[in-house]
Formats: structure tokens, C-alpha cells, sequence
């Protein structure tokens, strides 16, 4: 304590002593100046600087290589359906040799230095537009599709990353179908913003279209290699329509095109008026307001999906409901969630009365609400688990709450009509909120599923299949279905026994993929991962509870969604969420199910093996005794037994490869 | 339910040889018409015994177990019946006889190495043709004992019982080619145990008396039971049991009086229903003054065996029997024939025996 007490004091006095210092030797410059030298951390960073700090997945010297060319395979991949779309418009033509070439060369080794160069002949990029691709920072607007790069962060972290490791320049080569010749950029992200270089024409020769980026990046490539090249792999069984080509230090490793049918290029959609957030939708609002103020129908229906009349007219009288609770400071969310998933009311559910009197005297004691239409609409299901107040239409709200019938209690006027319009909205913070609010509280039709990127079942089975060369495949599809308004669907392909080995790393059990990207890293933090440890294998005759399958089984998982979540900037774990996990879950469990079929055979054959082996044994001794004791012919009578046994126990075997 | 079952007694070699081969030819031609090949064998186990009234004895159902080829719980017996046949069939053109564990070492590893298997085989064999074990002409070791006035002749060799010492005559395995030539006895006793025998012989009851000794040295083996059987049908002499006053006594004089279960089907070649039960009756032990300190507890298991028995339907209806029996559970007490000796070894010849068969005092 005392030494402590010593020591702030003289460091107190340190500081005074500083500062009378500091204060004789400036004593002669302007106050102004000062106080500006004192606050000038305080300053406009750019989005490049930003990035530098955020983690992007570059921070392990064994990652950084892995990431730079997840991110530059996922926009070469991008680039080649664009180029396939614009084909498929122009010409009719739907497919072409598409491919894509990762060079990896180790420059130095006792620094790691590593020059990498990733080469596709996709769609290319405009000349023009090359020096918003190398900027950092968001686009702005909002995109509703699926695709595997989503803010294009990815490839710009990991040229920042790379520039900064070594101080080389990025290197782009790029040439458009309509532009006649290459042209060649390189820009420096050294200062605190990207500088362009140079900006050339490309004499060389190169592709008929298609963009080469090169970048110089210290990192530990060996350790890196492993990941590498499962992800080469797996990006490769799930792009069949693409030949991709792994050269590194003079070693080449090539997966062919195995097929024409692409991966069905999403279609942007609006967002849909349960997704978006507070931020979004002031967004929209001003990008509406800039260009012509008009009424709120006109507004919801251009910019959102799925939005009719009649649901503006429910969102009026909703709005009001809404302002209703507000001022009785009445969560009504949150009573409703409570009585979705007490589990005593689910137990009850088939009596009517009791859940009404349970709620009564127990789990909504201090609450007014009308507790017979409550336990109504348990009863009918409209409030089984995992419901919430979206459920429930205007009516129904009202007579919930007793705000119908008997008290005719008079709602606030609602702060919306349809014709109010954009710039009023805009004007008044509370509107922009409530409007947030009711989109978030009601009903709507689901999303539109083309925004989706589903992998073909004839491509994904394809795909799989000629890599890891299984001797059964399983394929499940889910519906469409959505959460928080953005459309999702869950294919799952099980892959059994042939070229799969039983001793596999959890890992290489379960491959995950999030739009058509594989993901490698992050394996445990993973969604996927999760439910599969949480399905209880042995049901399914596959492994036990509280682990992956022992069986030869690899579960390729596909998740695809527009403004998929996920855990972090490097992109290689999806996010927790309810109906994600459900779609997962069961699409895991379909696919379990036909496998154990499967099993189920093989077990019993393996038993009618052992029989037949028990029964041919005997014959033996059989056909023996009878051949001593009645003389006749030995051999016939095996033969005869030996038909009989396999006649009698035939071995079912199932050609078919699709279980 | 009618018991239709008849079990022959005596076949010759010839008829044995033609019989098993037919049983071979009816499996060849089963195999031939592609049907699943199956012996039909009558059940042996407790729960297909028939207890017949008229007869006194217990006898075979008509349940039967199929064992057949194809079905894979029953493929092992089937081939190791079939190769038994086999066998027996070669035994029986050389006029041989065979002990059961010499066609076990035929071939142990199909027996799985264990005789239990060939040995219950044999009996399954001998039940399917309808005929007895011994027919078969497969022999079990005989150990049981005979001593008394009873000249034999056994392959050429004649001998009275009487001269051979006081370790009398060991019962031949053969018994259905010994010849009995004269018998001068008025009575078979049979006892349970050889230290009962040694005790009698000591005391020359058989010759002071005039009847036949025999034991079978416990639970008694076909050989003993076929030739108090003899004695009972061919020479018409009363048959006296003497066993300890326990229930696994009780069981012993029942398997004199109506055969076993294990081999319900020679019962009627086996049995002798008219055997009295002398004692040691749980009666006697108070009648004739057994002191406590020769009584023992009876253990959980004699007490459930007792229960068992009571249940046996030749016990059910002997109301004397039952009595016996209920008497024994209540005091829960057993006792040797030994316990007699307390009063002076010589009680049981002495004063034991004679007065019981002089008082009829039997079941």
C-alpha cells in the first residue's frame, strides 16, 4: 500500500512537472494551435483504415493466405454467372467453359512472402468501374438476392491485408465482353488511402473476358495449404459447370467441368417489410424523398415485396392499435410470446377451459385480456410455439386485448392514413419508428424465393459424387420458406460408404455451405454444426447422441438466403437463428432417415451372409452323410442344398446409387 | 389327451439298420422335391408329460418339435441328427453297441464339444423311431449295485448274485441280454444310497432274510430301473424303496415308481408302478423316535422341490403321499436313513425294517 501511495505520487509530480515544461516551450504559439495539436486524433478516417482494423480473418499468418483466396475464388465464381447470365441473354447460349486458375508461388521463404494470382474468365470488369471495386465501403443500397460475396469487403481486406504485409501494389488485369483490349490497373493501399498507380492498356495476351488480380502477402502458406485445398475441393463439387485449376510452387491440381447446368442465377427482389430495420428504411425513405415524395401506399408498394392494399389498409388500423399500447405502456409482444410458449398452455392446449384458467390465476395474473379467446386461439393454433404477435390479424389483436366488444374503448387516431406521405414520415422520428414497428408486427406474404441460389439436385448429386466417389447418396430439399422476411432454403446431400472413410474428422464429416460457398474455419461456432451434434444419430442407426455419425458419412449442407447472417467479417460460420436451425435440422433429419434404410439393408445382408456361411457349412456334412449312408451322389445333393440355401436367403442389393 | 405313442422294446439289428435308413431316405427325398428337410421329433420337456392313471406312470405327449435345415436355429441339430443316424446305422450292421460318449468322440467339433448335445440327440433318436434307448444299441455306464439270492447268465457266464462278495453284482450296462436262470428271494429292496447298502450287507439282511439288495447309487440310470423292473414283471416280486426323508428322497422313489421326465418315454419299459415306498417316511422320524439332533433344516430348495412335488398328479392323488409331504414342509425338517443309527446301528435291520413291513406301513 505504501510503496503504491510513493509511487502515484511521484508520478503526479512527473506530470506536473511535464506540463510546466511543456507549457514554457510552447508559451509563445497561439492557443488555438494547442488545443488543435492536442485533438488531432480526432479526425475523418477512411473506410480503408477502417478495415485495417476491423478482423477480417487476416489477423493468423496460417489463415491470411485461405482467406485472400476464399475471397477472390467467391468473386471469380460470381464473375462467371454473371458472364453465363449475360450469355444466356444475348446469345441463348447457357453455359460455357468456364474456369478458374489459383496460382500460388512462395517468393520468400524465410519471410513467407507468397504471390498469389487468381485468373477466371467471367464477365470482367469495366474499365471505369475498376476504381469503385478497389474502394472500400459499402455499396448503399440494399440488394435482396442471394450471392456469395455480399459487401465485397472480402477481396478489399485481403489486398489491404496484403499491401500492408509487404508493401506491394494489387494488381488487376481485366477485360469486358464489349472492350477491345485488356486493360491493367495497380493500385497501393499503403497511405491512409488507396492511390492509384497505374492505368494501362494490357498488350499482352490474355483472355477473351475474364479479370486476373494479383496480390504479394506474407503468411504461413504450408500450414495454410491443408485448408486450401479442401476448400478448392469443395468449392469444386459444388461448381461442376466450372474447371478449377490449383498450381502452386510448380505443382498443379485440376478439377474438370463435369457439367452444364449452373447454379440459377438469383434474382434481386425488394425487401421484404419484415426485414428491414429502423436505419434501412430511413434509408429508403430519403433515397424516395430526393427523387419525389409520394404517399405511403405508393411507397411500401414500390420499395417493398409482397406488400397488397389490403395490408396497407391493416397496417393503418394497426399503427393505431399499436400507439394504443404505447400509451398504456402495454407490451402486447411480449404477453403474446408468453402464451406461445409457456409449455404449460401447450400441454393444455386440448382443453380450453383450463388453459383459460391457468392464464387466468397464474401466468397472466396481472393482465386484462380476454383469457377465452386467448385459450381460442391456442386451441386453434394460432398460437402454438415459436408464434408471436405477427400471427395475429387486427381482429384478432383487438379481441385479445379487449379493445373490441365490451369496454369499446376508443383507439387513438392512427398517425398514418395512406395518402401521408414519404417526406411527412420523414420529418417526424416517431413515425419512421412506428412505421418500422408495424412492418415488423404483421403478417405478410412470404418472400419471393428467385432470389435464392439453390445448387441444381442433378449438379449438386454430380458434383459430390464424382469427387468423394461415396457408394450411396442421399439428397433432401426443403421448401422455401423465410425468417424475418428474407427468403431461405436448406439442401442437404448425404454422401455413404464407397470412397468415404470411417475414420474422418469431425470437420470432413459435415461440409458446410453458405450460397454455394464452402465454408472451412470456424468449424465449431458453425449453426450447422450445432444441430448436427444435437440429433441423436443412433435413431438413424448412424452413430450415438452428442457427436457426428461413425458411420462413412459426410453431409454436404447447403444454406441459401439473401443478407445471409453470419458470425463474422470473414464469413465462415453462419449465425444462430431459429428457423434456419429448424429447416437444417429437419432436412438433416430426411436425409438420416433414407440413409438408415440403407443401413438397415446392409445389416441384414451382412446377417444373411452370416447365415448362408452357417447353412453352406452344413450342407456339407449333409450331403456327406447322406452320401454314406444311402450311397447316393454326394455332389447333387450339395447342389440341390446349396440352390435351396440361396433361393431361400437371397441378398438384397440395391444398384441404385440415389437411396 | 391320448397318448398314442408306442415304444418298442426289443428290435433286431436288421430292423434297427432298415429303420434308420428309411429316416435318412425320407430327409434325401425331402431334399430331392426341394422342401425343407425336418425331422419331427415328440417333444421331451416337462411340459409334454401326459400322466397316465390307469398305468400309474407318466408318459409322452403328442407335441413334437420340428427340426428342420433351413431354419437357421435348428440347421446345427438337424445335420448333427443326421449324422448320428449315420452312425448309428454303421453300429448297428456290426452288431456292435456303442456308449453315448463314443459317439461323441465321433465328432466333437460338430457337437460343438460338448456331450450334452450328442447324448440328448441319442434320446430325441430313439423317441422318434418309437423305440428305447438301449435298442439303439447305445449304452450308458451302469452303476448301480445288486446283492441276494439271483443266479444270471450274461454272455455265456452264469453267477448268483450272492457269491460275489460283499460288493455284490455291478449291474451290466447290457441288462436286455442278461438271462435271469433262478430266484429264490421273496423280496426286492432297493435303497438310495450305498452307505445304506454297506449297512445291510454288514448285517447279512439279504440272506437272513431272503430278498434282493439293490441301489442305484442315487437318482438310479436305466440299467438299475430296467432290472428292478425284471425282477417286479418276470419273477413277480414285491419291490420295497428305502430312501432318506427329504424331498430329493421323494423324488428318487418316484422315479422308481413312474419314471423320469427326461425319459418319459420308457417309462413303460422302465417304470415299476407297484413299488411301495417304505420310508424313511417324515412320519417315522417322530413314530420311531428320531432325536432333533439328527434332524436337519430343510434348505429353500428342498422346500421349493417339496412344493414341486406336491403338484406331481400320481402325488396329488395318493392322499397318504400328500400327507407325507405337507407333514415334511410344515416341520420343515429332513433326515438321513443314518439317523436311525442314533438308537444303535443295528436299529434300521433289527427293528426298523422288519417292523414297517410287518405293520404294511408303506405308500
Amino acid at each position: 500500500m505504501e510503496q503504491l501511495a510513493l509511487g502515484q505520487f511521484t508520478q503526479d509530480n512527473n506530470f506536473n512537472n511535464k506540463t510546466k515544461r511543456y507549457k514554457k516551450k510552447h508559451s509563445k504559439i497561439s492557443r488555438k494551435k494547442v488545443e488543435a495539436k492536442i485533438h488531432s486524433h480526432i479526425r475523418l478516417q477512411s473506410a480503408e483504415e477502417l478495415l485495417k482494423r476491423v478482423d477480417t480473418g487476416f489477423g493468423q499468418k496460417t489463415r491470411a493466405p485461405f482467406q485472400a483466396i476464399v475471397e477472390g475464388v467467391q468473386n471469380s465464381a460470381d464473375a462467371i454467372d454473371k458472364a453465363r447470365e449475360t450469355l444466356l441473354k444475348s446469345s441463348g447460349i447457357d453455359g460455357y467453359d468456364a474456369k478458374i486458375e489459383v496460382k500460388i508461388d512462395l517468393i520468400d521463404k524465410s519471410r513467407g512472402e507468397i504471390l498469389l494470382s487468381i485468373l477466371d474468365n467471367g464477365i470482367g470488369i469495366p474499365r471505369g468501374k475498376i476504381k469503385i471495386i478497389v474502394r472500400a465501403g459499402g455499396t448503399g443500397t440494399i440488394e435482396y438476392k442471394a450471392s456469395r460475396s455480399q459487401q465485397g469487403i472480402g477481396w478489399k481486406a485481403a489486398a489491404i491485408y496484403a499491401n500492408q504485409s509487404t508493401g506491394k501494389p494489387l494488381e488487376i488485369i481485366s477485360k469486358t465482353f464489349f472492350e477491345k483490349k485488356p486493360h491493367r490497373h495497380v493500385y497501393d493501399y499503403g497511405k491512409s488511402k488507396v492511390t492509384k498507380v497505374t492505368d494501362e492498356d494490357y498488350d499482352k495476351e490474355f483472355l477473351e473476358h475474364g479479370t486476373r488480380m494479383t496480390i504479394h502477402l506474407v503468411g504461413n502458406y504450408p500450414r495454410a495449404k491443408q485448408n486450401i485445398l479442401v476448400f478448392i475441393k469443395r468449392m469444386a463439387a459444388i461448381h461442376p459447370y466450372i474447371t478449377f485449376i490449383l498450381k502452386e510452387n510448380g505443382t498443379r491440381i485440376e478439377y474438370n467441368k463435369q457439367s452444364e447446368i449452373g447454379i440459377p442465377i438469383p434474382k434481386s427482389v425488394p425487401p421484404h417489410p419484415n426485414s428491414v430495420d429502423v436505419g434501412q428504411l430511413k434509408d429508403l425513405l430519403a433515397y424516395q424523398a430526393k427523387k419525389k415524395s409520394i404517399s405511403l401506399a405508393e411507397f411500401l408498394k414500390s420499395n417493398f415485396c409482397k406488400v397488397s392494399d389490403k395490408s396497407i389498409n391493416d397496417l393503418v388500423q394497426r399503427v393505431a392499435i399499436l400507439q394504443y399500447f404505447d400509451e398504456k405502456k402495454l407490451f402486447a409482444g411480449d404477453i403474446v410470446k408468453c402464451v406461445a410458449q409457456s409449455q404449460k398452455v401447450q400441454e393444455l392446449k386440448k382443453d380450453p377451459k383450463k388453459v383459460s384458467a391457468y392464464l387466468e390465476k397464474s401466468l397472466l395474473r396481472d393482465t386484462t385480456i380476454d383469457f377465452d379467446y386467448a385459450s381460442k386461439l391456442v386451441f386453434n393454433g394460432k398460437l402454438s410455439r415459436g408464434r408471436n404477435i405477427r400471427s395475429l390479424n387486427n381482429e384478432d389483436l383487438l379481441t385479445f386485448f379487449n379493445l373490441n366488444s365490451l369496454l369499446k374503448i376508443d383507439l387513438p387516431k392512427s398517425a398514418f392514413t395512406t395518402k401521408t406521405t414519404v417526406n411527412m414520415i420523414l420529418n417526424d422520428d416517431n413515425k419512421v419508428r412506428l412505421l418500422a414497428e408495424v412492418l415488423h408486427s404483421m403478417a405478410f406474404p412470404p418472400p419471393p424465393v428467385d432470389s435464392l441460389m439453390p445448387i441444381p439436385r442433378d449438379s449438386f448429386i454430380e458434383g459430390f459424387t464424382t469427387i468423394y466417389k461415396p457408394e450411396k447418396y442421399a439428397y433432401v430439399e426443403r421448401k422455401p420458406t423465410s425468417t424475418y422476411g428474407k427468403a431461405i432454403q436448406v439442401q442437404v446431400l448425404a454422401l455413404f460408404g464407397g470412397g468415404i472413410k470411417t475414420d474422418l474428422k469431425d470437420r470432413d464429416k459435415l461440409i458446410r455451405i453458405a450460397n454455394c460457398t464452402p465454408l472451412v474455419y470456424e468449424f465449431g461456432s458453425d449453426i450447422i454444426t450445432q444441430i448436427a451434434r444435437e440429433i441423436d444419430w443412433s435413431i438413424y442407426k448412424l452413430g450415438k447422441k452428442a457427436s457426428l455419425p461413425l458411420l462413412p458419412v459426410i453431409f454436404a449442407v447447403h444454406v441459401t438466403s439473401p443478407q445471409l447472417k453470419y458470425l463474422g467479417v470473414a464469413k465462415q460460420a453462419i449465425g444462430a437463428d431459429d428457423i434456419i436451425a429448424l429447416e437444417i435440422k429437419l432436412a438433416l433429419q430426411a436425409a438420416s432417415r433414407k440413409l438408415r434404410k440403407h443401413v438397415i439393408m446392409l445389416e441384414k445382408s451382412q446377417e444373411t451372409g452370416k447365415a448362408r456361411k452357417h447353412l453352406e457349412k452344413n450342407a456339407e456334412i449333409v450331403a456327406r452323410t447322406l452320401n454314406k449312408m444311402l450311397r447316393v451322389n454326394q455332389e447333387k445333393v450339395r447342389t440341390l442344398l446349396m440352390e435351396e440355401i440361396h433361393k431361400r436367403r437371397p441378398i438384397y442389393t440395391n444398384k441404385e446409387e440415389d437411396i | 389327451m391320448k397318448n398314442k405313442r408306442r415304444i418298442k422294446d426289443t428290435i433286431s439289428s436288421k430292423y434297427l439298420s432298415k429303420e434308420l435308413t428309411n429316416l435318412a431316405r425320407d430327409m434325401l427325398s425331402q431334399i430331392e422335391r426341394r422342401k425343407d428337410p425336418t425331422f419331427k421329433v415328440p417333444n421331451r420337456s416337462a411340459d409334454n408329460i401326459v400322466y397316465d392313471k390307469k398305468k400309474g406312470v407318466i408318459e409322452l405327449g403328442n407335441r413334437e418339435t420340428k427340426r428342420s435345415f433351413h431354419n437357421i436355429a435348428t440347421t446345427g441339430s438337424f445335420t448333427q441328427m443326421l449324422f448320428i443316424l449315420s452312425v448309428l446305422k454303421e453300429i448297428s450292421k456290426l452288431e456292435k453297441h456303442l456308449t453315448k460318449r463314443e459317439i461323441f468322440y465321433q465328432d466333437p467339433m460338430l457337437f460343438k464339444k460338448d456331450q450334452n448335445i450328442s447324448d440328448n440327440l441319442i434320446e430325441d433318436i430313439a423317441v422318434t423311431m418309437g423305440v428305447t434307448r438301449p435298442c439303439l444299441r447305445v449304452v450308458a455306464t451302469a452303476k448301480g449295485v445288486c446283492i441276494g439270492e439271483l443266479v444270471l447268465s450274461e454272455n455265456g457266464d452264469t453267477f448268483n448274485c450272492n457269491n460275489l462278495g460283499r460288493g455284490g453284482w455291478s449291474i451290466s450296462p447290457f441288462i436286455d441280454e442278461v438271462k435271469i436262470r433262478d430266484c429264490s428271494a421273496e423280496y426286492v429292496l432297493v435303497v438310495e444310497k450305498d452307505a445304506a447298502l454297506i449297512r445291510l450287507i454288514e448285517e447279512n439282511y439279504h440272506k437272513k432274510n431272503r430278498c434282493i439288495l439293490i441301489t442305484g447309487k442315487g437318482q438310479p440310470d436305466i440299467a438299475t430301473r430296467r432290472l428292478v423292473r425284471r425282477l417286479n414283471v418276470e419273477e413277480k416280486l414285491p419291490v420295497y424303496i428305502l430312501t432318506d426323508s427329504d424331498s430329493y428322497g421323494m423324488q428318487i422313489c418316484s422315479s422308481y415308481k413312474r419314471g423320469s421326465i427326461a425319459l418319459s418315454f420308457e417309462t413303460s419299459y422302465l417304470a415299476v408302478p407297484k413299488a411301495r415306498f417304505l420310508g424313511l417316511l417324515p412320519s417315522d422320524l417322530d413314530r420311531f423316535k428320531v432325536p432333533k439332533a439328527a434332524r436337519i433344516e430343510m434348505t429353500d430348495w428342498d422346500l421349493k422341490k417339496a412344493q414341486n412335488l406336491l403338484d406331481y398328479p400320481w402325488i396329488k392323488n395318493n392322499k397318504r403321499w400328500t400327507k407325507e409331504l405337507k407333514l415334511m414342509i410344515k416341520n420343515k425338517e429332513k433326515a438321513e436313513l443314518q439317523a436311525l443309527a442314533k438308537h444303535g446301528i443295528t436299529f434300521m435291520t433289527d427293528v426298523y425294517i422288519p417292523q414297517k413291513l410287518e405293520e404294511k406301513d408303506w405308500i
